[in-house]
């Protein structure tokens, strides 16, 4: 009986996953441009606030930072969303007041996370020098989330 | 023959017995007990190894931070167990609860007994449960106190640029533990079926896992998004949400859905084959 019932399960099952690889393709896509953007944007201006923070110059403000980044797909045959690879160009202003442009190679995973790489002649190297000791540069390669709902 | 009148508890307390005599016989296990105290030890050993190379797994999210603050280690573990070893918590115990019976050919004279069938069935099923819950709750606290103890509790950046505050880490990392809980016991579920279906510890335990990476492998498909939030697996990771900023919660009620929605298909198919089944011919 148990056989029986097993077997008449599976056409069931099989249509059921049919159906969904059928919808792929198709649908609302997760990562997309102006997601990334309104993730990386702000992160970078916490990040940049905490660096600052980190070099012994506290009271930085994200107000102040300002920062506006513009993400697209890279090396990518037309396609304007997705996981994968892209750019995002982050415009901000330094400490000092100076207009400044950090460009990250941007690695998005399907679900909504992404992996940001810097450039170490904008954001500085790969660990800082503190009172306390080197600490990680956080602004050097960051990892952030953005909800896909 | 002691003229004592031997009384039948009712479902539930016949359930409870069912429940503790597998207990007993699950704490005699080597393998159960195994899986317990790896879960206890290995964050610690881990920690141990990346203080000692200074190392750290870059390619985990929080990995970058391992060294930096205590709560980093068990969103790292969690994030790593999502994989493969949640699933395999999940199906432990459930994949051999059923078959172990096949194994020392016990269901003619467990089928005969006082105990119904429901009873055997709810029994088994309530440990298996709570066995998936207590390994998993294991290795997050085992991780947690390791991070502590090990590392210490500086504040965390969160997964938007955030500065996280200790008191804030301690809550979200106990919360990304409980959020993983409906997802492992869907394949506590699937463990379960399997268990009953195919007599195989082997299969009961192995499958799961297996299916896991399957599922993990389908949500990488490009273009894949409808489907992957359709997916028990998914529902792992949906803890990211809690560190963004502003937080996002949305995956997390869709994870909780789609495992409970699956976790009641598959435990109602295990039943029906359970109920089905015929030991005593």
């Amino acid at each position: 009986v148990g056989e029986v019932r097993t077997a008449a399960r599976l056409p069931g099952l099989v249509l059921a996953v049919g159906g969904l690889l059928a919808s792929t393709g198709c649908g609302p896509v997760d990562v997309t441009a102006p997601r990334l953007e309104a993730a990386v944007g702000p992160a970078f201006a916490r990040l940049y606030v905490l660096q600052t923070a980190l070099r012994g110059r506290p009271g930085l403000t994200t107000a102040w930072v300002d920062p506006a980044a513009t993400c697209s797909r890279r090396e990518s045959a037309g396609a304007t969303s997705g996981a994968g690879d892209w750019t995002c160009t982050v415009v901000f202003r330094t400490s000092d007041g100076v207009g400044a442009t950090a460009v990250y190679e941007v690695t998005a995973r399907p679900g909504g996370c992404y992996t940001a790489d810097g450039p170490a002649s904008v954001v500085g190297p790969r660990t800082l020098p503190t009172p306390d000791g080197d600490v990680v540069n956080p602004l050097l390669r960051f990892d952030g989330c953005f909800g896909t709902t | 023959v002691t003229g004592q009148q031997v009384r039948r508890p009712g479902p539930t307390a016949g359930t409870l017995v069912v429940a503790r005599v597998e207990l007993a016989k699950l704490t005699a296990q080597r393998r159960v007990r195994l899986a317990f105290g790896a879960c206890a030890a290995v964050p610690f050993l881990l920690v141990l190894v990346l203080r000692v190379q200074s190392g750290v797994p870059e390619d985990t999210l929080f990995g970058r931070w391992v060294q930096e603050s205590g709560f980093a280690v068990p969103l790292v573990v969690l994030g790593f167990a999502g994989t493969w070893l949640l699933p395999l918590l999940g199906a432990l115990v459930a994949g051999d609860v059923f078959a172990a019976e096949d194994r020392n050919g016990m269901w003619p004279l467990l089928l005969t007994r006082s105990r119904s069938r429901a009873e055997l069935f709810l029994g088994k099923a309530l440990v298996a449960a709570g066995c998936s819950v207590a390994l998993v709750l294991l290795l997050g606290l085992s991780s947690l106190a390791a991070g502590l103890l090990l590392v210490g509790s500086q504040p965390l950046v969160g997964l938007s640029g955030q500065l996280l505050p200790p008191g804030r880490c301690l809550l979200l990392v106990l919360a990304s533990w409980l959020s993983v809980l409906p997802p492992v016991l869907t394949f506590t579920a699937l463990a379960l079926l399997l268990s009953v279906r195919a007599r195989s510890a082997a299969v009961g335990v192995a499958v799961p896992v297996v299916v896991g990476l399957l599922l993990q492998l389908l949500a990488l498909v490009q273009g894949a998004d409808v489907l992957r939030h359709l997916l028990p697996s998914t529902a792992f990771e949906s803890w990211h949400g809690l560190f963004a900023a502003p937080e996002f919660r949305g995956p997390l009620l869709q994870g909780v859905l789609v495992s409970a929605t699956a976790g009641a298909a598959l435990l109602g198919a295990a039943w029906l084959v359970f109920a089905s089944r015929d030991d005593r011919g």
